[in-house]
């Protein structure tokens, strides 16, 4: 549904995202994560055809964004970062102007506005000034404005900022239930919101994608080993004895007293050695858990620049220019 | 095209829904009709004077109404940039300039309802002129062609100052900019025609006096309907509908 193909942006010096690939397919909702200033509104902008990129292309729906834009932008809803809405319009006249801005006419405008300020649910205060509103019900009315003419394609960009935490639970699960008909790409740098919503995961860091997968397939790119959560009662000759065990990679000390991180090989019966270890030493167990690589983990592995590693390859190139040269 | 209505209709309404248009159409009746009225007194002082010395009376639209459209033009110079300010300059600083740009309409689309927009309002206020002619008629005659070739210039000469304002207000989100931009083109289209006195060779001058938008005014002000005039305005507010629109299509590149 969605084409991406290598799409540089630079603002003058500086290159806001840089040689992009991806594509997104029909029905799917992807979450497109990453710190701020990633890139994410950026792309997001070129999908929508609000900007050009320096370089690259975007189709949707087969058609590319910059030869046929119309055709494009009639199939795509978008919420922006900050919801577009007039302040001094009522909720229902201002859908009623995007849906005729949409090209809606006749009877499938107040159909489609009909349809949009029941979705966003806010059909409670479409007689009132937006101006009025608070801040959670005017990024309804922004969603309600992107989804007024039915498009094939929702581009949102964070789209739960300034909700109340019904309001987000409400608003993931209409995301949700828009998948298969609509094709949803949406930002955000809330990970639970990921976990809730998408299907795949595109991680984006300083211009660059970094990770592209599914949640699951993820976690399990990003575990090479087994880690338990151990605490005890009594710590004692504990650590140094859990060091000793044949299948213990490594052991760190835990944020709560008394408690360890350790480390398992890949071996399918060390956790089974683990506990049984644990309580065979005597030192009253209390607490002993799987720890799972949360996405907070691989977001933070993948987006933290290693600075040793990047000193390291700058060097590298360093040389190797100075060498052809 | 119908989606330039739909902005035209839209921005047209938005005057209405705010104090805006009732403000400045009240304000601009009670500025016109104390003009208005003393144009007229000093007319009438003027004649009876006239009459006692035995001399015929000189014409009333020639003499009171020539000059209250005059009057009318350095209002309007004043008083449309504040109109068009808003257009584009609001829509850029709230955000919203997002909506139209991802909307499946061209720039020129969104140009040409936001400068119809602009150009009704700065018409329905025009409207309100139209009582000073009425009332006089009550009570005087005159002749009513050249009241009616003074609106037409009015009509027209409003959509070069409409379209300079759009224009002004494609360039910048800040509104203030936006009206001084717009006030200095508009003022510097008027005085354009002052280069004709400074200059010798009698080409330049009618260039320069060609240039003006006050000097082709003053033909409408007397009952002529110059086609060059005509002709001159309209390009103008093509000249100006076209650099908006290229103003705003090139925000996509930036």
């Amino acid at each position: 549904m969605i084409e991406i193909s290598n799409l540089t942006k630079r603002y003058g010096a500086v290159t806001a995202i840089q040689n992009i690939n991806f594509s997104v397919h029909k029905g799917e909702i992807v979450g497109f994560l990453g710190p701020n200033g990633a890139g994410k509104t950026t792309t997001m902008k070129i999908i929508t055809g609000f900007m050009a990129p320096t370089t690259g292309a975007v189709k949707v729906a087969g058609f590319d964004v910059f030869e046929s834009p119309i055709e494009v932008k009639k199939r795509i809803g978008y919420l922006p970062e900050t919801p577009p809405v007039y302040t001094d319009m009522l909720v229902k006249d201002y859908l009623e102007y995007v849906a005729q801005l949409k090209g809606l006419k006749g009877e499938a405008v107040s159909k489609g506005v009909a349809q949009a300020l029941e979705k966003a649910n806010i059909g409670g205060v479409q007689n009132r000034l937006i101006g009025n509103l608070s801040k959670g019900y005017r990024q309804r009315v922004g969603i309600a404005q992107a989804l007024v003419h039915n498009p094939e394609v929702l581009i949102l960009d964070e789209p739960t900022v300034g909700l109340d935490p019904k309001q987000v639970i409400e608003i993931r699960n209409l995301v949700k239930a828009l998948a298969g008909e609509h094709t949803v790409v949406l930002s955000t740098h809330i990970l639970p919101e990921v976990t809730a919503t998408c299907q795949r995961i595109i991680i984006i860091n300083q211009g660059q994608i970094v990770a592209e997968d599914t949640l699951e397939g993820l976690s399990r790119r990003m575990s090479d080993t087994k880690r338990y959560y151990v605490r005890v009662r009594r710590t004692g000759e504990i650590e140094n004895y859990l060091r000793k065990l044949r299948n213990v990679t490594a052991v760190i000390h835990g944020a709560a007293p008394n408690s360890f991180e350790v480390e398992l090989d890949k071996s399918e019966d060390s956790n089974e050695l683990l506990a049984e270890a644990v309580v065979k030493s005597g030192a009253g167990l209390i607490e002993f858990r799987a720890l799972d690589a949360s996405l907070e983990d691989i977001f933070l592995k993948l987006t933290t620049v290693d600075h040793a590693a990047a000193a390291h390859k700058a060097a590298k190139s360093t040389a190797q220019m100075n060498a052809e040269a | 095209m119908t989606k330039s209505l739909v902005i035209a209709k839209k921005e047209y309404r938005t005057y209405f829904t705010g104090p805006t248009a009732y403000v400045v159409m009240a304000l601009f009746v009670l500025l016109m009709s104390w003009m208005f009225f003393q144009i007229l007194s000093a007319f009438a002082k003027q004649s009876i004077m006239m009459m006692m010395q035995g001399g015929h009376t000189s014409s009333l639209s020639e003499y009171v109404f020539g000059p209250h459209f005059g009057n009318v033009n350095v209002v309007l110079l004043i008083m449309v940039p504040a109109l068009t300010m808003r257009l584009f300059a609001e829509e850029k600083k709230n955000r919203t300039m997002d909506l139209l740009m991802t909307s499946p309409l061209t720039a020129g689309e969104i140009v040409v309802g936001k400068f119809f927009a602009g150009l009704f309002i700065v018409w329905t206020i025009l409207a309100t002129l139209a009582v000073y002619p009425l009332c006089t008629s009550l009570f005087a005659h005159f002749d009513k062609g050249p009241i009616l070739t003074s609106f037409l210039g009015l009509g027209l000469l409003s959509g070069v100052y409409v379209s300079i304002g759009v224009f002004a207000s494609t360039l910048t989100e800040s509104v203030i900019i936006a009206y001084f931009v717009g006030f200095v083109i508009e003022l510097f289209l008027w005085v354009i025609g002052w280069a004709s006195v400074s200059m010798d060779g009698a080409t330049a001058q009618s260039v320069f006096n060609y240039l003006s938008v006050v000097s082709h005014f003053g033909d409408f002000t007397k009952g002529m309907i110059d086609t060059s005039a005509i002709v001159y305005y309209v390009s103008l507010m093509f000249f100006f509908c076209f650099l908006s629109y290229r103003v705003v299509e090139s925000a996509r590149w930036r």
